[in-house]
């Protein structure tokens, strides 16, 4: 009796061994595979460039106009991706900074007169959230070097919200980008609310 | 038809409930200057003849980036200002004004517009372009005021160039949405071509530089054409290379030197490639020619003697 009883005991403890060892093994080979995936995968080759990544805004909030075929140049499908990215990591991180009040990350986007702008803007004090969709962009004007961009962002939304009010706005803004040794910044920005 | 009288009885009473309810939407009139220059102080006047005094509209004006906003404290007669300072409304554009009232609220625009364009940045697509008129360059502007702002579309600029030849030429930019560009070609030989802009407010200056063309012309020659057969001394190769109009090319323009069995190459600098190798042990001739691009110098040959050379 008390040695069956024993033996149900052992056979326990050896079921939950097993369980644990099994638990520990599928843990294992979970995080080896990450490790290897992590190894394998290496460096982002564009990071060594560019100090943020290239993230395509989907249609819905940033795209391109039809080009003006009277424009002497115009940019190619990967500059174009490019610009519009950067455009809309700006607006980007101008709401983040809004949001943390860390405006550490203006300077990536915005430079010249718009960044004091930009950075003037921010309050720390002030919870402020802000989100922007349907962007336009109309080229106006493309360097031939391909190191600055005039675009006419046409008729595109913000919404601020703080504690006292939610406000939509709809703005069409002016815009010039410089590309800044491989990164494209707003210089130049003037806003036209409805 | 009993039906159509309910129908047309609802209809009437809904008509009759919007109209209380717009009878009861509060007035808010506001008044200021709806066109300013940047910087400048500003003033809203808001008049809520409904309101009681003590209550409190909630006033926003969105200009560029930044938002302004504050609590008006209503008085006698619904009244309130609201004074914004200088140098707050520094973004040119259209700016929104939203004045919230009671669950109400009115919206104005105001025209900022720019001050005098104090400053400017002047560049080029080329800092250094072929000369001759072969080629041509963009200059390009971005103007601004004391506070950033691109002046409106329709301002004018012009630059001064003055080429090298010591002409002057007066080249106007196309001015959209704040930058100005144009299209500067070339005008006689290399050198340096200064571009100023100015204005009553405004100055510049940009210098590019105006290059010799493509090589057109080779001329090899040898610095010492006889050496003696004893394997020690070192002999001089001496390109120059020129443009289609005879001046020297640009500096680091390719230069390759040839011989019967060798190859060596050169880089010009003021319109001259050297190579210095040694000479062969044997005696006879040996030929040697530079080319740089497609063009191909004369050939020069060198003589290797037992006897020292009679100059």
């Amino acid at each position: 009796m008390f040695s069956s009883r024993k033996a149900r005991v052992k056979f326990l403890l050896f079921l939950v061994g097993v369980a644990v060892f099994a638990l520990f093994v599928l843990a294992a080979l979970a995080l080896s595979g990450r490790f290897i995936a992590a190894f394998r995968q290496g460096a982002d080759p564009a990071s060594i460039f560019r100090g943020h990544s290239l993230i395509i805004p989907e249609v819905d909030e940033a795209r391109w106009l039809a080009f003006d075929p009277n424009l002497d140049d115009l940019p190619k499908m990967a500059e174009q991706e490019e610009i519009i990215a950067a455009y809309w990591s700006a607006w980007e991180a101008l709401g983040r900074a809004h949001l943390t009040g860390d405006v550490s990350d203006l300077s990536t986007y915005w430079g010249g007169a718009a960044y004091d702008n930009a950075l003037s803007s921010i309050d720390p004090d002030r919870d402020l959230t802000q989100t922007h969709s349907e962007h336009k962009l109309r080229l106006v004007f493309y360097s031939p070097d391909r190191s600055v961009i005039a675009v006419e962002d046409e008729n595109f939304t913000i919404t601020q919200t703080t504690e006292a009010t939610t406000l939509t706005l709809e703005a069409t803004a002016s815009v010039v980008m410089t590309n800044d040794q491989g990164v494209w910044r707003i210089r130049q920005m003037t806003l036209h609310y409805d | 038809m009993k039906r159509r009288i309910i129908i047309a009885g609802v209809i009437t009473l809904l008509l009759v409930f919007a109209l209380a309810l717009y009878a009861q939407r509060p007035t808010i009139d506001v008044s200021a200057r709806w066109l300013i220059p940047a910087g400048a102080a500003w003033q809203v006047e808001v008049m809520i003849p409904s309101a009681t005094p003590g209550d409190v509209a909630h006033a926003v004006i969105v200009n560029g980036l930044q938002r302004i906003e504050t609590d008006l404290l209503l008085g006698t007669g619904g009244a309130a200002i609201w004074q914004i300072p200088e140098g707050t409304l520094t973004q040119a554009g259209q700016s929104l004004l939203m004045i919230h009232y009671d669950a109400y609220d009115v919206h104005h625009t105001l025209r900022v517009i720019p001050n005098d364009t104090t400053t400017a940045n002047l560049f080029t697509s080329a800092n250094a372009i072929p000369a001759y008129g072969e080629a041509s360059a963009t200059l390009m502007l971005l103007p601004r005021d004391e506070w950033g702002n691109a002046p409106p579309d329709g301002a004018t600029f012009a630059v001064d160039v003055l080429f090298p030849d010591g002409s002057t030429v007066e080249q106007p930019l196309t001015y959209i949405q704040g930058i100005g560009w144009t299209t500067l070609r070339t005008q006689g030989e290399p050198g340096r071509v200064r571009i100023a802009i100015a204005g009553e407010t405004l100055a510049n200056t940009l210098e590019i530089w105006q290059v010799a063309g493509a090589p057109a012309d080779v001329d090899l020659r040898l610095v010492d054409d006889c050496v003696l057969a004893d394997g020690r001394d070192l002999i001089q190769l001496a390109a120059a290379v020129t443009d289609a109009f005879g001046n020297p090319v640009v500096d680091g323009t390719f230069v390759q030197f040839a011989w019967e069995d060798g190859l060596g190459y050169g880089a010009t600098a003021n319109g001259e490639a050297t190579l210095r190798i040694p000479a062969p042990g044997t005696t006879g001739t040996v030929n040697y020619t530079a080319s740089a691009a497609e063009v191909e110098s004369n050939p020069v040959t060198l003589t290797i003697s037992e006897e020292p050379c009679v100059q």
